[in-house]
């Protein structure tokens, strides 16, 4: 079996070298040549890479280009063999503001050539013809004064982008069937029976020990810290197919066919690894958004990225599909390209509030050769990530899953709670149960429990849910977090809510950040206390009004009587201060530009 | 309270107390993301040394 996923890897990797451009060999000599300067030299841009008419820098120019990398507007423009016009309806604005007035040490290059005045756009011929040229190509004649380069060739995207995106779908879909079903499943259920043998042998040990330390030690430390591990196969072998896509170079390619459609609504090629990664997890994903030098596409991404439903929410996605749509798929398809659509929603709301519509971001790369990856460089990333996650599953995770367990077992006098209502828990989780209404209809401290311990860790919806339900334990696998099979009826009549309700409230969950580990992550890549809350209120308004909007649409058009009018309209409250909150900082933006604009004239 | 207890109360502290010291001595060294595989060649952040 494990012979026959390798085969398929490499069958899919050979084909991809082979769907592609096959000239990309005179790329080689350039990138060697470009000792000393940045990995990423920015040898091209977008722009011309995108231009089927456009000509590429000649290869043996490359140590100059590099040095014009402080001007974009040079750097896009390719030092031509024949002198074409080269396509510049991308050109930034000339008079652009500043990027971060607070910050502007961090400004990369390319945004210091959002800046920078457009040069003109065409340049006589300067240099040598490229040392390989192709046959000339008919086809090309009758536009062409000269035929294309095999350079040209080797980069005409526009060719092949019809081809690349069905591509890049299917190679996708095999990773995540590969990492979350073939291979990583698998792994992950013979991970969880030594961890199960494990929890049962220390439960056995302290039969005669005080309940609750027991109950704190095995349930608490040992099995919240053991669900997470649970899912170290898949996440690692999901690092590993990723590391491979890196390392045979198609994920600059995937970057630079996808940046179209991103630059529409202000990111570019480099936001789909992060939105990629973050299917697997949402920390990772994150901080793959280091890639992105661009500080407001970094920070953009950082913050949208976590609305890519990442394999923590799965097992919440499973339960409610089990429990009132049948187990349907169309569940958990539809999480996915809502979340696309809220991602490309929300990246049109940051670049209106940042103030960058007169800009357009360079999208500068340098398409590296295709090899068959290194499995072993694979195999050393996937350990380094696997080693994190482990760290923090044994650090942060754990404390926060002892002190949800202490939180559910003791009362505010520190005594046992009699009854899980009286728990410090569902003392906490109360005022949040009121803000829910609107979105689930009933006021059900349960429900909001499950989606404030879900802030810790995504997975704690399902495993507090079956502990504060009562009679729900009994019917959800609290170790594989599953329902336990014919039970989904049943569980949708003890949690009491209709379908709407469910979808609305698994909406909100999916939408709202993630875990405390991701907001971490976040912090720590926008590097800015301002973006970061930005970013946390705008997840929170966003999870918050999808899900009413859902519950409200969805509950008039199926049974307007019992939608609750004053829950209704304190939860429109709610909507209309976060869209009144986003129209008044767009206003104001409008208004320094426009100032800012006036006094530089 | 038996001689189990006792031992699960200081498992328990052991527990703790060492994933609170982890991330303390993370914290102190200058670490802001916890297990990140890249925490140790930072100069401030985590971040800084992959943007190149």
């Amino acid at each position: 079996m494990r012979k026959q996923m390798l085969a398929i890897v490499l069958v899919l990797m050979l084909g991809l070298c082979g769907c592609s451009d096959s000239q990309t060999t005179q790329t080689k000599e350039p990138t060697e040549e470009t000792t000393g300067i940045t990995e990423t030299a920015e040898v091209e841009s977008t722009e011309s890479l995108l231009s089927s008419e456009s000509k590429q820098e000649d290869t043996a120019e490359a140590p100059e280009i590099a040095e014009n990398s402080e001007s974009p507007a040079q750097t896009a423009e390719p030092e031509k063999t024949n002198p074409q016009t080269v396509r510049n309806d991308e050109t930034p604005a000339v008079t652009a503001p500043p990027e971060d007035k607070g910050d502007p040490a961090k400004e990369t290059e390319s945004e210091k050539a959002e800046e920078t005045p457009p040069a003109e756009t065409e340049k006589p011929q300067e240099t040598q013809p490229p040392m390989e040229t192709p046959e000339p190509q008919p086809t090309a004649a009758p536009e062409e004064t000269k035929p294309k380069t095999a350079y040209d060739y080797a980069f005409d995207i526009e060719a092949i982008k019809a081809d690349c995106i069905p591509i890049f779908a299917v190679v996708i879909f095999l990773v995540f069937q590969i990492s979350q079903n073939w291979v990583g499943t698998p792994i992950a259920d013979f991970l969880t029976g030594y961890i199960d043998t494990f929890q049962e042998y220390i439960g056995g040990l302290l039969e005669n020990a005080n309940p609750l330390l027991s109950a704190l030690l095995v349930d608490g430390i040992i099995g919240g810290v053991g669900a997470v591990v649970g899912f170290l196969p898949l996440v690692m072998v999901l690092y590993f197919l990723i590391a491979l896509l890196e390392d045979c170079g198609y994920m600059a390619r995937v970057s630079v066919v996808l940046d179209p459609i991103f630059k529409k609504v202000g990111l570019s090629g480099k936001s789909v690894i992060p939105f990629v990664i973050g299917i697997g997890c949402g920390v990772p994903g994150i901080m793959a958004c280091r890639t992105i030098r661009n500080e407001r596409e970094r920070r953009a991404t950082a913050m949208l990225t976590p609305m890519m439903p990442c394999g923590a929410k799965v097992p919440v996605i499973s339960l409610f599909a089990g429990a009132f749509f049948g187990g349907s798929g169309w569940v958990s398809t539809l999480m996915y390209f809502t979340g696309l659509i809220l991602i490309f929603v929300g990246a049109l709301v940051v670049n209106k509030v940042a103030g960058y519509k007169s800009r357009k971001s360079f999208f500068i790369i340098e398409l590296p050769e295709y090899k068959i990856p290194s499995f072993w460089g694979a195999f050393k990333s996937m350990c380094a990530r696997g080693w994190a996650y482990i760290v923090k599953a044994a650090t942060i995770i754990l404390l926060c899953n002892t002190a949800v367990q202490i939180m559910q077992t003791f009362d505010w006098s520190f005594g046992v709670a009699e009854t899980a209502d009286s728990s410090i828990l569902a003392t906490i989780a109360q005022p949040f149960a009121y803000l829910l209404v609107p979105i689930v209809g009933v006021l059900s401290w349960q429900l909001a429990a499950a989606a404030v311990t879900g802030f810790i860790a995504k997975e704690n919806v399902v495993g507090t849910l079956a502990v504060c339900f009562v009679g729900l334990q009994n019917l959800i696998d609290t170790e594989e977090l599953e329902l336990i099979e014919g039970a989904g009826t049943q569980v949708a009549g003890v949690i009491a809510i209709t379908k709407i309700a469910a979808l609305a409230y698994l909406m909100f969950n999916l939408y709202t950040p993630p875990c405390f580990a991701a907001l971490g992550a976040m912090r720590s890549e926008m590097k800015s206390s301002k973006w970061f809350w930005a970013g946390v209120g705008f997840l929170m308004g966003t999870g918050y009004t999808i899900g009413y909007l859902v519950y409200t649409i969805g509950t008039l058009l199926t049974a307007p009587e019992t939608l609750a009018i004053v829950p209704a309209i304190c939860g429109l409250a709610v909507v209309v201060v976060f869209v009144g909150i986003i129209i008044a900082l767009i206003g104001k933006t409008n208004k320094n530009l426009k100032t800012e604009y006036a006094l530089k004239k | 309270m038996n001689i189990e207890s006792i031992i699960v109360i200081a498992v328990i502290a052991v527990i703790i107390a060492g994933a609170i010291f982890y991330i303390y001595k993370s914290k102190k060294s200058g670490q802001k993301c916890i297990g990140c595989p890249y925490a140790n060649n930072c100069k401030g952040s985590c971040c800084e040394n992959h943007y190149e």
